[in-house]
């Protein structure tokens, strides 16, 4: 556009009908004059109606220009020169003072929109630990991440994505810990983004990532500053969006999808076995269906005879192959699992109640299914259930049906055919060049024993190696432990 | 062209996986779960074979698992293989083998030899390892075939009376990889546990009994060991876990003991002819459970007597049982392996006439009781 680089002018008029016409005449652009103190002349003060916050403005108007100046001196201000630049900063919130004897206005962050309060994270509830979680606010996201982390060494850089957006992104390292490297790689991607406008963290997640096509999540999103702060200090590096209340956490390996914040708000011995737990939880949640339908089709000597025998007995009626069975049950569960996030919560209770109870029963009394099938099914989705990560949870669900095919075509073959296809795919994936399988692959046992385990804090002398931090050492020189 | 070439593998292996795979695949209403096999002699071929086959009962909430009825189907062959394809011809379903948990074998078909039995079934990859085995006089499909008085298919009670033998010693549980073992390795003779269909004292029903065992010379049926017999065998073959002993204590009385542990090592070694010399050093811990004689004080000089008497009641039950196998020439304790190990080149020269040798040795049993606990509190 024509206005995009055009400076202001010493004619009020024209910057303002310039300013409008590249705002396309928007009706909520108001623009005031009052007359300025101390030879500045007249001053035209133009915001967007809604964005800023009305106190604020209620002083600029009646206090100028003492108010102003102090504004200037608690909200981020700075000079601006151009149209476009002021169409930017209004868009934002943000209000803009035009000087009419100077050709530059300043910008002054008066933006105020009704936003929720902090609250408990949804996706990442915690019995014990911090509770606070991510709002849309950017401005609050960050501050909450400074509050966990009073760290000087604590660096926020600002970069803008989205050709007509321009959406505020900030990308969060540790100096001194954090490789430079990385960061630079992290910037570059960031830079190389081309889309109009930032939807939320999947877009950048989606641009940046090293493997576009993957089903894998290889950036971690959270919803808790306490886990971007413990990130930081690892060595990694965190990315908040403008509107989004989830922060990407890059680089990101496969194991640490078992890991909460909350193993470390308990003793060693329990947050290790909930860790295991949530490693069993996976597998069940993956190979369970296929084990069964593996078994009641193949492998029928393996079961107990009286379990086969009860079995065969509840699985007599079901005309259908264990297979087929299977499909239906897992289908109706992803049903009632959309459905019950997708309704309001107070109705939720009844799709779940409905499911579970009247659809599961009914559907064994029909002889549809069989009551060991719903067993297995319920035991697979609540196991998916206790994945800390929404993304992984979603991702083993999928590959459960890919699992339960090969299982009903090779049996216990086609489940360790699955698995060394995927572990193979998993190997050769890398999340910012960290390779994804690691620290299993490859092998480290000494960074493998605090992600499949929750290792005593007094054991971590050393950050983990895999985000090639660098300092390692977290203790101070001659720590006792 | 690289497109064309993943889309041609991708094709190659879905169809080598559907080709290749499903047709191995059962489900679990195509199929009848045998439970129990009988091999007897059959009217016009070798073998005779009969199988229990449990019923699947639907409906109702709970599965009935093993309480289901059971059902049985016969046919001969030559051989145990083809009297199971041939029974396929009167199944309506495939049957499956692999949950066999119990042979039952005849009299009459052992007298042919323990081996053909033996190997044919080893070679039907089907049959489990752990599969019980046991013999019985007459029919043994009509001992498969008895109602039990609790449980509905007879395999499970053939399964349950194997664990009596760790309360009375008097059976024991053999399985067929222990007689196969056993028998191709030769480390000793065969014996396999006897069902005997007995009148329950209570109401005259007739119903399954596990005591006794029958012993293979070889090959050949040798004989049966009485429940006595078969209890000093697992007492000095260091199999017996608990037992019933008794001593007299005057005017037709006994003194019941309970045999709470028992540990028995044996010694074989070579005279200076190279005759075999076996010894037995048993120890074991009993306690009184029922004293019926008439009342006096239990001292530590009369338990001492009581641990003398039982010393030499032991001995002597030992002595009967090796006695009889020695008559029987089976060597059930596998005192030829012992040699056969210790001394290589002298069993060489030893093996041919080994069941003469055999008969010719005198044991010397050691025995050391002990009664740790009256059970009285006077």
């Amino acid at each position: 556009m024509e206005a995009d680089e055009q400076r202001f002018t010493f004619d009020m008029a024209e910057n303002k009908r310039l300013l409008s016409e590249r705002m396309y005449h928007t009706e909520d652009l108001m623009m005031n004059e009052i007359e300025g103190q101390d030879g500045e002349g007249q001053i035209t003060i133009c915001h967007l109606t809604g964005l800023a916050n009305a106190e604020m403005l209620r002083q600029v108007y009646a206090f100028y220009p003492d108010h102003v100046s102090l504004l200037r001196t608690v909200t981020s201000e700075y000079e601006i020169h151009t149209i476009s630049e002021a169409a930017k900063e209004l868009a934002s919130g943000n209000t803009v003072l035009l000087y009419h004897s100077k050709q530059y206005g300043i910008s002054i962050d008066t933006l105020s929109v009704q936003l929720r309060s902090v609250e408990e994270p949804v996706s990442e509830a915690a019995v014990k630990g911090a509770r606070s979680g991510f709002t849309e606010s950017f401005r609050n996201n960050l501050a909450l991440i400074r509050y966990h982390c009073p760290s000087p060494d604590l660096k926020i850089e600002f970069k803008d994505a989205g050709v007509v957006t321009s959406t505020t992104l900030a990308v969060i390292s540790m100096g001194g810990i954090t490789n430079p490297a990385l960061l630079e790689e992290v910037h570059r991607r960031i830079q190389e983004i081309p889309v109009d406008i930032i939807q939320g963290d999947n877009t950048v997640e989606e641009w940046i990532v090293d493997n576009r096509g993957t089903l894998l999540p290889l950036i971690e999103t959270t919803e808790r500053p306490d886990r971007v702060v413990a990130a930081l200090l690892e060595g990694r590096i965190g990315i908040i969006i403008q509107g989004s209340p989830f922060a990407l956490m890059l680089p990101y390996v496969f194991l640490q999808a078992f890991q909460v914040s909350e193993d470390y708000a308990w003793s060693f011995y329990i947050g290790s076995s909930i860790r295991f737990m949530r490693l069993a939880c996976a597998l069940i949640g993956a190979l369970l269906p296929g084990f069964y339908v593996a078994t009641v089709t193949f492998h029928h000597e393996l079961v107990p005879t009286s379990l086969l025998q009860s079995i065969a007995s509840a699985r007599e009626p079901v005309p259908f192959p264990a297979v087929i069975e299977s499909f239906a049950m897992m289908i109706a569960f992803e049903i009632m699992r959309e459905a019950g996030v997708r309704m309001p919560k107070q109705v939720g209770q009844a799709v779940s109640i409905v499911g579970a109870l009247i659809l599961g029963q009914a559907a064994v009394q029909a002889g549809i299914v069989s009551p060991i099938m719903v067993i297995v099914a319920a035991l697979t989705g609540i196991a998916t259930f206790t994945l800390p990560s929404t993304a992984i949870n979603y991702v083993i669900r999928m590959i459960q049906f890919g699992i339960t095919l090969m299982a009903s075509m090779l049996g216990y073959v086609g489940i360790v055919a699955s698995v060394i296809m995927l572990m193979t795919y998993l190997a050769s994936l890398r999340s910012f060049g960290v390779p994804y399988l690691s620290p299993a692959a490859p092998f480290d046992f000494e960074q493998l024993s605090d992600i499949v385990i929750r290792r005593p804090s007094t054991f971590n002398s050393k950050r983990p190696g895999l985000f090639h931090p660098l300092r390692r050492r977290r203790f101070r020189e001659g720590t006792r432990r | 062209m690289s497109s064309l070439k993943f889309i041609g593998l991708f094709i190659l292996t879905v169809a080598a996986l559907f080709i290749g795979g499903c047709d191995g695949g059962l489900e679990l209403n195509e199929i009848h779960i045998v439970h129990a096999i009988a091999i007897d002699k059959g009217e016009h071929a070798p073998i005779r074979l009969t199988a229990e086959i449990s019923k699947i009962v639907t409906g109702g909430q709970q599965p009935k698992g093993m309480q289901s009825d059971s059902f049985f189907l016969s046919h001969e062959g030559e051989n145990v293989f083809e009297a199971a394809r041939l029974m396929r011809n009167k199944s309506d379903r495939m049957l499956l083998w692999g949950h066999t948990s119990v042979i039952l074998f005849s009299k009459d078909v052992m007298k042919d030899g323990l081996s053909q039995h033996v190997e044919s079934i080893r070679r039907l990859r089907q049959f489990r390892n752990s599969t019980l085995l046991y013999m019985t006089e007459g029919k043994a499909y009509e001992k498969l075939q008895m109602p039990a008085p609790n449980l509905m298919i007879t395999s499970q009670v053939l399964k349950g009376l194997a664990q009596n033998g760790k309360a009375n010693a008097m059976t024991m549980k053999v399985t067929l990889i222990d007689v196969y073992r056993d028998y191709i390795n030769e480390f000793r003779d065969i014996a396999i546990p006897a069902i005997l269909r007995v009148k329950d004292s209570e109401d005259d029903k007739l119903i399954l009994q596990a005591t006794g065992l029958f012993i293979f010379e070889k090959d050949h049926l040798a004989g049966k060991l009485s429940p006595g017999q078969t209890r000093a065998f697992m007492r000095a073959n260091n199999r017996m876990a608990g037992s019933l002993e008794k001593i007299p204590c005057g005017s037709g009385k006994e003194i019941s003991f309970e045999n709470i542990n028992n540990n028995s090592k044996m010694h074989v070694t070579l005279d200076s002819e190279q005759k075999p010399q076996v010894s037995f050093n048993i120890t074991a811990d009993l306690t009184i459970t029922d004293l019926p004689c008439e009342e006096f004080d239990i001292t530590p000089a009369m338990i001492h007597a009581w641990e003398d008497q039982l010393n030499e009641k032991i001995a002597e039950d030992i002595r009967k049982f090796i006695r009889y196998t020695q008559k029987r020439h089976t060597d059930l304790l596998g005192v030829g392996e012992w040699i056969h190990r210790k001394h290589p080149q002298i069993w060489r020269t030893m093996k041919e006439n080994w069941p003469e040798q055999y008969s010719g040795i005198q044991p010397k049993i050691e025995v050391h009781t002990r009664i740790d606990h009256s059970n009285f509190i006077t």
